[in-house]
């Protein structure tokens, strides 16, 4: 007869025991990675450039904090992480402009519209991030389809520069990180009791006042995840400073990628890769804190 | 004088579906109007269209002696309240009710005494500083009350205001809204589905069915003496007989209803021998015992097929020997049985009683 006490102690636990896979599979392929490169962070570095010279990508079984004291004494990646910053940060607020824009235009729209426009809004995500990229090009780059339009009808007698500068990059990272931004805010102004904008109106309150009062204060917990998100993709930001930007605009993701795999200095890329994460995991519990505060009050 | 609200053929169609069909009806100064019906009737849209919140597809809507179907919302000299309150859940109180003199642009100072005013009507004071999220539902009601008056609006519109109370709570809310809206003298528009709830507030119903006004009176007209079958089964319960006028003398119709004997009952409005008609009479308003006294008229004989015990009073359902079923109410002033199910008995009423509707 099985035991009672062991039963219930089964069913306490339960919620632990269906989310085994879940832990297990997190464990085998991301914590355990993580911890790898964590440690190859920690390695010497083996000298020497380029490739072909026979030489492994960090020195096993060394244990130093050079490549943190590097990053942390060079101008060079100070320099770059203090752009990344204001990239991500550059980012974060044009993506919650735009996408605030969109998702009320949703939220406003009638059915049909509605409908259209979500469509639109969500299609990038069908095609692939280079294709996107790529795509970027060939209608903005300098032999681009708009710079021959500009041309053709005289408007202009230079191709115009529009690609490889901040714009280009931050509008590449725009079109990346929208759809899960206009989204995360239209889902919130469509879970608004239509009722509340109706009071405010009855109240005495035009358009104006009505978004400013209403709308906008109940959608601000949307608009903070929608930043958020911005801001850690665009920190995080490789393909489009890559793509359409240019050196000065490099990232410590593109940094990353070439510490990695053109200097071969495995240690320094993985370490560049941990500061990364520092930075992005700090603002965002900061941001957490933030969030929580005023929720707390306005239920307690 | 001039009314608060006039409402002149009031149209309102979405799409195909026209949910307001020649509505007309004015609420004189400080009166309380209740609009009653069944879901779907066009209470709401009626109400929505008054507000501002629906445009009119055709007729006129006045407040205050001003046409109002092209002034906005927020132009109109409004107070409603919403079925689902609608507070502002992040503003505190003290700022819901403020909010129309923020509006308006009165300044803070007064805007602080006018508050605590409106709460000191709605016996809520010193709520200020809390989160609609932090009151019951009957506080919320009269915090969303207090918010709707505080600009002493011309005009005050109830959505369903207390539906979503429970039903003691209701009954007593209901007491209290009538003598809140008779101290601030307001003219108001009600909308219902409880027909309860609009006879005890009102000064007067407009009973509603599929976009029109059946009928529009007293709540004493209305439950005494319905204009048609649809208010008199709507408004409380009633016994509906139909048939056809047989004969019309001395001032009384005889009513001819299928299995049964013919029926006497006062012939208004008047009408002609042949006449489909219904004739209604109340539960309370029918006798009921072993046997009917000498002379008594519509005599009924028939079974009791159920029994409703409801503490004052008790209503039998009687079937009738033609099959036809009466409803009957009667009060038990003491603990004598009454009638039991299976018991053989006689009802009748005086033509007075029954009510023809033509």
């Amino acid at each position: 007869m099985p035991d009672a006490a062991a039963l219930a102690r089964v069913a306490r636990h339960r919620g632990l025991l269906l989310s085994l896979p879940v832990i297990a599979f997190f464990l085998a392929f991301f914590l355990f990675p993580l911890l790898s490169l964590f440690r190859v962070s920690l390695a010497a570095n083996p000298g020497g450039t380029g490739y072909g010279e026979g030489r492994a990508f960090y020195v096993p079984g060394t244990w130093t904090l050079d490549n943190y004291a590097r990053f942390f004494g060079d101008p060079y990646f100070l320099q770059l992480a203090l752009f990344t910053l204001e990239l991500g940060l550059l980012t974060a607020l044009a993506t919650t402009l735009v996408s605030y824009a969109l998702a009320y235009q949703i939220y406003r729209a009638r059915p049909l519209m509605k409908s259209a426009l979500l469509m639109i809004v969500i299609l990038p995500k069908f095609t692939n991030v280079l294709v996107l990229m790529y795509g970027f090009l060939v209608v903005f780059g300098a032999n681009g389809l708009l710079n021959r339009l500009l041309l053709a009808t005289g408007l202009v007698r230079e191709p115009v520069q529009m690609v490889y500068n901040l714009f280009s990059v931050i509008l590449g990272e725009i079109v990346l990180i929208l759809p899960y931004c206009v989204l995360v805010i239209a889902a919130v102004l469509h879970a608004i009791d239509p009722a509340l904008e109706d009071a405010a109106r009855g109240l005495g309150a035009g358009p104006f006042r009505v978004f400013w009062e209403v709308t906008l204060p109940l959608s601000l917990p949307a608009v903070g995840v929608a930043g958020l998100l911005g801001f850690i993709w665009g920190v995080g930001a490789f393909v489009a400073p890559y793509l359409l930007g240019k050196p000065e605009l490099y990232t410590l993701a593109v940094e990353v990628d070439r510490q990695t795999n053109w200097r071969l200095n495995w240690a320094m890329g993985a370490a560049v890769a941990f500061v990364l994460m520092a930075i992005i995991v700090g603002l965002v519990f900061v941001f957490m804190r933030l969030g929580r505060e005023p929720a707390v009050e306005a239920r307690a | 004088m001039t009314s608060a609200i006039r409402v002149v053929d009031l149209v309102k169609r979405f799409g195909a579906i026209t949910a307001v069909d020649g509505v007309s009806f004015d609420v004189a100064k400080g009166e309380l109007i209740a609009l009653l019906g069944p879901s779907g009737c066009g209470k709401t849209t009626t109400l929505r269209c008054i507000g501002g919140y629906e445009t009119p597809t055709a007729g006129i809507i006045e407040i205050a002696g001003q046409v109002v179907n092209d002034i906005p919302v927020h132009r109109r000299d409004i107070g409603m309240v919403f079925q689902s309150y609608a507070l502002f859940p992040h503003k505190t109180v003290g700022d819901n009710v403020g909010f129309a003199l923020k509006m308006r642009g009165v300044p803070k100072a007064e805007r602080r005494r006018r508050v605590a005013e409106s709460l000191e009507l709605v016996e809520l004071p010193g709520f200020e500083a809390r989160y609609p999220g932090q009151l019951s539902g009957g506080q919320r009601q009269r915090v969303a009350l207090a918010r709707a008056l505080i600009h002493r609006p011309s005009v005050l519109l109830l959505d369903e205001p207390l539906a979503n109370l429970d039903r003691k709570l209701r009954q007593s809310m209901r007491v209290e809204l009538k003598l809140i809206q008779e101290k601030v003298g307001v003219s108001t528009v009600f909308v219902t589905h409880d027909q309860e709830e609009a006879l005890v507030m009102s000064d007067r119903v407009a009973v509603m069915e599929d976009g029109r006004i059946h009928q529009l009176g007293t709540p004493s007209e209305v439950y005494h003496r319905p204009a048609t079958p649809f208010v008199a089964t709507f408004i409380g319960e009633t016994n509906l007989l139909e048939g056809e006028v047989a004969a019309v003398e001395g001032g009384l119709a005889r009513v001819r209803i299928a299995g049964e004997r013919d029926i006497l009952v006062g012939a208004t409005p008047p009408c002609a021998p042949g006449r489909r008609v219904a004739v209604t009479v109340r539960p309370e308003r029918i006798e009921l015992a072993r046997e009917a006294p000498a002379g008594a008229r519509n005599v009924v004989i028939g079974t009791v097929e159920f029994v409703t015990y409801l503490g004052a009073s008790a209503s039998y359902r009687v079937v009738a020997a033609g099959g036809q079923r009466f409803l009957v109410t009667q009060p038990l002033a003491d603990d004598r049985a009454g009638f039991a199910e299976g018991d053989t008995v006689a009802l009748w009423w005086a033509a007075d009683r029954g009510l023809l509707l033509a």
